[in-house]
This record gives C-alpha cells, structure tokens and sequence, in this order.
C-alpha cells in the first residue's frame, strides 16, 4: 500500500492511497460500500448518521464500516456523546482517492 | 470521551424527543428485540415443560393416580416450584431487552444484535428475576393494601380507594420498571436502586409524564382485553382482536417504553453530568 501526502486543507486525510494487494478489491468495488466511503471521504459520519442519509438498516452499515476499517479503508476519528446521552463513534474516509494496482494472468 | 458542544448549549431534552427517539431505536431494531422476547417465551414453554414431564413423574412415582385429578394444597405449591425454573428463564430473556437497549446507547456503534441477549441473560438473570418479583410484590401489596382498607371501613368511598390504589401501583411500578435501566448501565443493584432513587427525586416531572402516558396506553389496552375475554361471547373473530391486542401490547409498546426509559436515563444522567460540569 502506498500512502501520497495530503496537500489540501484538510489534515486529516490523505489524498490518495495506491492498493497493490487484491484484498481490498472486494470491499472498493462494493456498491454499498461505495457509497458509505463516498459519504465517510467529505467529512466524519456516525453511524446514526450515515443511517439517516443512506437510509440503510444501521445494521448493515455497521457490517460495512467494521469491513472498510478492517481493510484500511476508514478509521475512527473519536467518540462523542450527543445531547441525547447517545455515545456514537466517528468514522472518517482515510483517502480522497483509492488506486488499485493489479495484475493477473499467466506467464508464458 | 469527547462531549458533543452543542450539548452544553442545549437545554434539557423534551419528553417529545424522548418518544421520538425510542420510537426511531424501535423502528432499527425491532428485529432483535422481538427475537429476544420470542426466545424468552419458547424458553419458558420448553423449561416449563420439562418442568411439568419431571412433576409428573415424581408424582406417579411417589403418590396414587387418583392424586393426580384432586390436586391437593400442598402438590400445587410444588408445581408452582416447579414452574419458577421456566419464569426465570422468561423473565431473564425480557430482562435482557433493557441490556439490549443499553448497549445500542452506549456501545457507540447503535448497534445490538440477538446473541447480546445471551450475554445479558448470563450476566444479569437473577437480578432481573429479583426486579420481576418486586413488580409482581408492588401489585400483591395494592391489593392486599386496599382490601385491608377497605375491611377496616367498609364506608370508604370508592373513588377514593381507586385513585389511591393506582398511585401507588403507579409510583412503585415506576420505580422498578426503572430499575434494570441503571442496572444494566451501573452493574450493580445497590447503585442502581441509589441512581433511580436519586433520577427520579430530582426529575420527577419528566418520568412520571412517560410512565403516566405509557400506563393509560397500556390500561387502555389491557381494560378492554379484559372485558372481551372475561364478558363476551368468544368467537373466532374476536380471539384474533384478543391476540392481536396482546401481541401489539408486548411486542410493541412494552420493548418501546424499555427504549424510551432507556434513552431517558442516559440523556438526563449526560445531562446532570454536564451541569456538574458547569458548576464546577
């Protein structure tokens, strides 16, 4: 995994990030995954959040979010207890731009 | 753990928010929690039966058949012991709903699933059957109360003797129906019994206004289930608007009041928490 430097405003995560592992293929090319790290790469999300906006069982999503942070996708930026007593944990996108490298087929 | 910003800002939660939000918890994870009570009821039947297949044995063995169609005082306090194996179980799986309702508040995740109830039925279970004997003590003790009244001056007036009778099953079913909430939070129950003491001395207004609206929603249920059971002519139309009634009333209101109770505890406690803050 190759990790570029982040040049924008936004400290916290990176600009790009080059997989050259076939792991992550499964989870980047999720649909629904896509769509959760699309939301996790503009700014940090709950869970409850992300249940909201995507109007996904929180369930699911949970299921997604353990996924992409067990790939190296996401991770969690803290956690925080709202108004309504709630604790709920933060996850962050931790590229703007996922690259995959990879090569298959059989040497001749 | 940081504290959200806004919090400090905001005044206290509205009894609104409060429903809205157990209504929303409810609505995510109906799934797991009526699991959970369905597995308390097909736990209770199957221990029950076990229960009664040993009972039975027992009493073939050791008494007469004919003991058998004259059940005497004495073999029916011994079934009744025989059936407390079955409620433990029944009462320890509903138990584990409160745990449940906890753990999609606090886990930070929002998240619960069928197998915590294990977790809960293992960690909790004769806390829970203890807290499920008190409830069941608090009506015996109303009745028991306003028969004792009502012997001692039988001019008493009966309006009288209701509102007083249903005040206090009120006010103390409140107060243990409150109980595994911080039992579940404070994994002790002389913390919990202090904390729910202490919750609802100084929120009163707030807690007795929920119970209040849950124990009209729950009479208004259970008064006509009565009346059709015990005063109508049974038909199969109206079993199915008894079963239909019974099972809105505990698949339904009673997970959403442990949700709404549970999500009342958290965010007055964050809130106490907070003012201490503030003080300070």
């Amino acid at each position: 995994m190759v990790k570029k430097k982040n040049n924008t405003d936004d400290s916290k995560i990176l600009d790009e990030i080059i997989f050259n592992t076939p792991e992550v293929v499964s989870s980047l090319f999720h649909k629904k995954k896509q769509l959760i790290l699309e939301k996790l790469i503009i700014k940090e999300m709950t869970i409850y959040d992300l249940k909201t906006e995507l109007r996904m069982n929180p369930g699911e999503i949970r299921r997604h979010i353990l996924d992409l942070a067990d790939k190296g996708l996401i991770f969690q930026t803290k956690t925080v207890r709202n108004k309504m007593g709630m604790t709920l944990k933060y996850y962050r996108a931790k590229a703007k731009n996922y690259i995959v490298h990879l090569s298959w087929g059989v040497q001749t | 753990m940081k504290e959200d910003p806004d919090s400090v800002k905001q005044d206290s939660n509205s009894i609104k928010d409060y429903l809205k939000l157990g209504w929303e918890l409810y609505k995510d994870y109906y799934k797991p929690l009526i699991g959970a009570q369905l597995l308390a009821l097909i736990t209770f039947v199957c221990v029950s039966l076990i229960s009664i297949i040993i009972y039975i044995i027992i009493l073939l063995n050791f008494s007469p058949l004919e003991q058998l169609l004259n059940i005497t005082d004495l073999t029916g306090i011994i079934f009744l012991g025989f059936m407390i194996p079955g409620l433990i179980c029944f009462v320890a799986f509903i138990g584990s709903l409160y745990g449940m309702s906890n753990e999609i508040i606090s886990s930070g995740d929002y998240y619960t699933e069928l197998k915590s109830s294990f977790t809960y039925f293992y960690k909790f279970w004769w806390h829970y059957f203890l807290i499920a004997l008190c409830f069941f003590f608090g009506f015996l003790i109303a009745i028991l109360l306003t028969n004792y009244v009502m012997q001692l001056n039988p001019a008493f007036p009966r309006v009288i003797f209701l509102i007083i009778f249903f005040s206090f099953l009120f006010l103390f079913e409140t107060l243990v129906f409150l109980l595994p909430v911080s039992l579940t939070s404070t994994g002790s129950l002389k913390n919990a019994l202090n904390q729910t003491f202490n919750l609802l001395k100084h929120n009163p207004k707030v807690y007795l206004t929920i119970f209040a609206i849950f124990f009209i929603l729950s009479i208004s249920i259970d008064i006509p289930l009565y009346f059709l059971i015990f005063y109508f002519n049974k038909s199969i139309i109206l079993l199915l608007i008894i079963a239909l009634l019974s099972c809105m009333s505990f698949f339904i209101i009673f997970p959403y009041m442990i949700l709404v109770s549970t999500v009342m505890y958290h965010s007055i406690f964050n809130q106490e928490e907070l003012n201490g803050k503030k003080k300070k």
